[in-house]
Parts: structure tokens; C-alpha cells; sequence
């Protein structure tokens, strides 16, 4: 299944933006001037003309109609969706011949706009009634839930502190080789335990950033991505798995860490490609909070089911170890693009173009999301 | 200080609900095809699509199950820091909610959320205690809290 490639991807400067957000005197920009900063510079790297584009997949908070009225787009075909069902309908649009070259866009404003994830006004409860149902009792926020998922995972399984912090750390340190991250300072184990907690046990440093930008991929079918500019990047696989069953009612989150749902979508996955976790050595992963790295790869195989705390603490994500992950920073210190951010992250790596971070001799890169129990897993691969 | 809590989301299949609390009742919908519990309260049962249910008093007993506490302000009226739980009832249904001491339950004054309630564990055995409380918007509710019975 070799659907679609990757032949162009862009992306804003999120530190030198992030800097300008705090400076009253600077201009405001929306999410659509992001957008349009990060199309434009995913065009180039494709080398391909805007004529060339026919299909359009925009993120929330853009609207693709208006979208493409600001990028001139004549379009055959066009839709709306997070970053992995953005991937999925691209797929399939090219697939089916509904498109011949599709960009998806995304873009936000959510630093300048103030946006507060939890309370009464907090985005997503119209998805998952989780953030806002139980308010009465004062559970709020997309990162409370995460927290009383880390209480239950250290309940059953133990998750040390040191364990945890593994993840912020290391993506820490990725961050600070890569242009354009937010937060490159040097982050010992000592300022993370010093962070103050927001929903104990988690603390600010298990949290992702709030800060502006956009980004932009191009995808073309595998024949068409053929003599482009840039090496192509294969979208080898997708497993999705949507699970929204009890989804208020937080066992899957609690009491299952939403596993099931992984090994359904792993398996789709690795069985679709013909590779098992033992191939990959680099992973992107959904991380708007810390945990979701070790719950996604256990639920994906890397480690039996409650070895968080050993594979942690022995080194697993650490340099030279057995896993990169989030090698552009993740959420925690990257940039937090709801996830689009990753996929440019995994072109990348495959395209030999990280630089200090680069990890060597791979030939996948797979992302995980599993927000709220929907899982996707994608597999990218160089394009022979 | 009496805390002003946020007021729940509007949502028709509630009302039973919020009317049994307010009478010391913990009730959930219970499938009248299939007998399936259901929680939070919803239009049909999600295992044989039945929109018939009877609302069934449960027993009200459960254990902790899951916590977190609260060190960033989402409410005005809810100062922090605060401990929200995760109870599993005994019929299998998870709760959430607050810890509450045995001798404030139910008083409105000084039953809210405890911050050091003795020694939180998972499995520890817990039972419901409903708390009069003021809403935001001038109302007021029953919620469903829980006491340690250990």
C-alpha cells in the first residue's frame, strides 16, 4: 500500500513568532497568516508551481474554503481534519484519483488569542464531554485527565518521577539542535522535579506549549513524486483505530490506557507494512502531555505492558538508546502544532536533512497518536 | 468561605439524575432490554441501542480508583489547590469526584473538597455522602461525594 508520498513539506519560525508574541508593539497575526507562511514554503521545498495543487485538507481552526480563497487554490477536491484524519483523507483522495496533489494546511493563533485549555470555556468538549462533564466537581482540562492517568499508571504499574521526567528531558535536548524550537534553555532533572505541579503529578514541564504557527505538507501520489525536488517520503501505512466507546466515562483512559485501541491499530499497521516495533528506531509520538510516550509505546510493543519505569530509567529514550523519540522536541519544548508538527519531523529524519539530531541508517520513522483514545499510527518510509 | 462551583453541562438525560442526588439518591440508568449500567446518563444504551431505562439506585459503595490535584486555578470559584477522584463503584460504573470528611458530609459550609485526606491509595475502600453546593450562576445541587470506610 503505497498510496501516497510526501514531496513537500514547510513549516513557520515558532521561536522567533513565540518571541514576537510577547511584544505588544509587534503586529497581529491569525492563524491564516501562519497558514500561508507555511504552505508557501512547503511549495518550494516541493518545487512544484500552486497550479499544481488540486486537493486541500485544512486543520482546525482554518477553514479550507476560506483557506484556499487566500491561496488562490482551484480545487477538485477539498475537506477538514485534525492532523491524522488530514493524512487519512489525503490517502485516500489520491488513491481513489479524487486529487493528484494535495496540501494540508494548518494554522493557529493560539498564543495570541489567549486560548486556556480547561474551564468553562475549554476547546474540545464539544469532541470529548469528558473536559467540561464533571466541572461540578472541579475536573477540567485535557491535561487533569492525563494526570489521573499517570496516577493510575504509577498505581498499578509505578512510574517514578525520574522516570517521567526522562521524556522532557530528552526531548529537551533534541529541542536544542533544532532550528526553530521554543525552548532550547538547558533543563536538568533538578528543574523539572523544581516545576511547579499544575494537576499533580503532573508538572509544567510534563505540559506542552502554547505558542503560534503553521505548518504544511504536500502529498502526491508515489508516481507523480517521482524527479521533485526532495527526496520522497512514502506514507507506507496507516492504522486507525477510533475509539470513542466509554469515552466519558474514563475507563478506557483508566483502566485500559487506551491499549486495546493500540494493539488494534499496531496491528493494522505493522501488519499492512510488514515491519514490527523491532525495525523502528525513530518515533514521533502525540505529546501534549508526557505520559502519552510511554503509554503509546507500550501500546505499540516497544515494552511489555507496565515496563514504563525500566525502560525509562534504563536509557530507552536517552541518546544512543534503544528509541529517538520526538526528535524535533515534541510538544513538551518543540513547538505544539496539535500534532502536524511530528509528520514534518518524520520527512526529515527520512530525508536525511536533521542535521545534530539526525538519527542514522533508518528506514521508517512510524508517529503514534492516540488523543483521547482515537489511535493512529502512521508509517513513513523512504521512497525507494 | 463557601466555594461557588461551575454549573454542569445542560443535558436533558441529567435531570433524573441531579433530581435523585438532591433526595440523597445515587441512581444510574439501567437498559430495560439489556440491563446494561450506564454513566454519564445518555439517549440509548450503547450496547443494544435500547432507548428504555429505568433509573436504579446502586449501592453506593466503590473503592479509589484514580486521583488528581488541582494546583492551577480553572474557576473562579474553586480555589486551589483541590483533590478531584476517580471512583470505581462496586456495579462497575466509575465516578468522579471529591473527597469529603466523615463529619462535614453534606454540610454545605465545610463538607468541600479536603486537601489532606488521610493517605490516598489505590483500592481503598470508599462510600458515597452527597453535598449540598452553590453553583456559579446562584443555583444550588446535590453532588455525589466520597468518604473513606476504611
Amino acid at each position: 500500500m503505497h498510496s501516497a508520498a510526501v514531496v513537500g513539506v514547510g513549516e513557520t519560525d515558532y521561536a522567533a513568532d513565540y518571541a514576537k508574541r510577547r511584544d505588544p508593539a509587534a503586529p497581529r497575526r491569525d492563524a491564516y497568516s501562519y497558514a500561508v507562511a507555511a504552505f508557501t514554503r512547503a511549495l518550494r521545498d516541493a518545487g512544484l508551481q500552486r497550479d499544481a495543487i488540486d486537493g486541500l485538507v485544512v486543520g482546525p481552526p482554518l477553514a479550507y474554503e476560506r483557506t484556499a480563497e487566500i491561496l488562490g487554490l482551484d480545487l477538485d477536491w477539498a475537506a477538514t481534519g485534525d492532523h491524522t484524519q488530514a493524512i487519512g483523507l489525503a490517502t485516500m483522495a489520491l488513491a481513489t484519483g479524487a486529487a493528484r496533489a494535495v496540501a494540508l494546511v494548518y494554522g493557529n493563533d493560539q498564543r495570541s488569542a489567549g486560548l486556556r485549555y480547561g474551564g468553562a470555556a475549554t476547546p474540545g468538549a464539544e469532541q470529548f464531554l469528558a473536559y467540561s462533564y464533571f466541572a461540578p466537581w472541579g475536573l477540567t482540562s485535557q491535561g487533569a485527565l492525563y494526570a489521573l492517568m499517570t496516577q493510575r499508571y504509577r498505581e498499578v504499574h509505578g512510574l517514578t518521577d525520574a522516570a517521567l521526567a526522562e521524556v522532557a528531558l530528552n526531548q529537551r535536548r533534541y529541542a536544542q539542535v533544532t532550528p526553530g524550537a521554543v525552548m532550547t534553555g538547558p533543563l536538568t532533572l533538578d528543574d523539572y522535579l523544581a516545576g511547579p505541579f499544575i494537576v499533580e503529578p503532573l508538572r509544567l514541564y510534563d505540559y506542552c506549549l502554547v505558542n503560534d504557527g503553521g505548518v504544511a505538507l504536500v502529498l502526491t501520489t508515489p508516481d507523480r513524486a517521482v524527479g521533485l525536488a526532495r527526496p520522497a517520503v512514502e506514507i507506507a501505512a496507516v492504522g486507525r483505530v477510533d475509539g470513542n466507546r466509554e469515552a466519558t466515562s474514563l475507563r478506557p483512559r483508566l483502566v485500559d490506557f487506551y491499549h486495546p485501541a493500540h494493539r488494534r491499530a499496531a496491528k493494522k499497521l505493522y501488519d499492512a507494512a510488514g515491519v514490527g516495533p523491532e525495525d523502528i528506531r525513530c518515533v514521533q509520538i502525540y505529546d501534549s502531555f508526557s505520559i502519552h510516550v510511554p503509554v503509546a509505546l507500550e501500546g505499540f510493543g516497544f515494552f511489555p505492558e507496565g515496563a514504563a519505569e525500566a525502560f525509562l530509567v534504563g536509557g530507552g529514550l536517552r541518546p544512543g538508546g534503544r528509541l529517538a523519540v520526538n526528535t524535533a522536541g515534541g510538544h513538551l519544548s518543540g513547538s505544539y502544532m496539535q500534532g502536524w508538527g511530528h509528520q514534518v519531523e518524520a520527512v526529515r529524519q527520512l530525508r536525511g536533512d536533521a542535521g545534530p539530531r539526525q538519527v542514522p541508517d533508518i528506514e521508517h520513522v512510524l508517529y503514534i497518536s492516540d488523543v483521547a483514545g482515537k489511535v493512529t499510527g502512521i508509517l513513513y518510509r523512504r521512497a525507494a | 468561605m463557601t466555594r461557588l462551583r461551575p454549573v454542569p453541562v445542560a443535558n436533558p438525560d441529567d435531570e433524573e439524575f441531579w433530581a435523585y442526588t438532591a433526595r440523597g439518591e445515587l441512581r444510574l440508568q439501567r437498559c430495560s432490554q439489556c440491563g446494561r449500567l450506564r454513566y454519564p446518563p445518555a439517549p440509548c444504551c450503547p450496547d443494544c441501542l435500547s432507548t428504555t431505562s429505568t433509573w436504579v439506585p446502586v449501592s453506593g459503595r466503590g473503592h479509589l480508583l484514580s486521583w488528581a490535584r488541582f494546583h492551577r486555578s480553572y474557576f473562579p470559584g474553586l480555589p486551589v489547590p483541590y483533590l478531584v477522584v476517580v471512583v470505581e463503584l462496586a456495579e462497575g460504573p466509575l465516578m468522579v469526584g471529591n473527597l469529603v470528611s466523615a463529619a462535614g458530609a453534606g454540610d454545605a459550609d465545610d463538607a468541600d473538597p479536603v486537601d489532606g485526606p488521610g493517605e490516598l491509595r489505590a483500592g481503598r475502600p470508599v462510600r458515597v455522602a452527597f453535598q449540598r453546593v452553590d453553583l456559579e450562576d446562584g443555583g444550588a445541587l446535590t453532588l455525589p461525594q466520597w468518604q473513606f470506610i476504611d
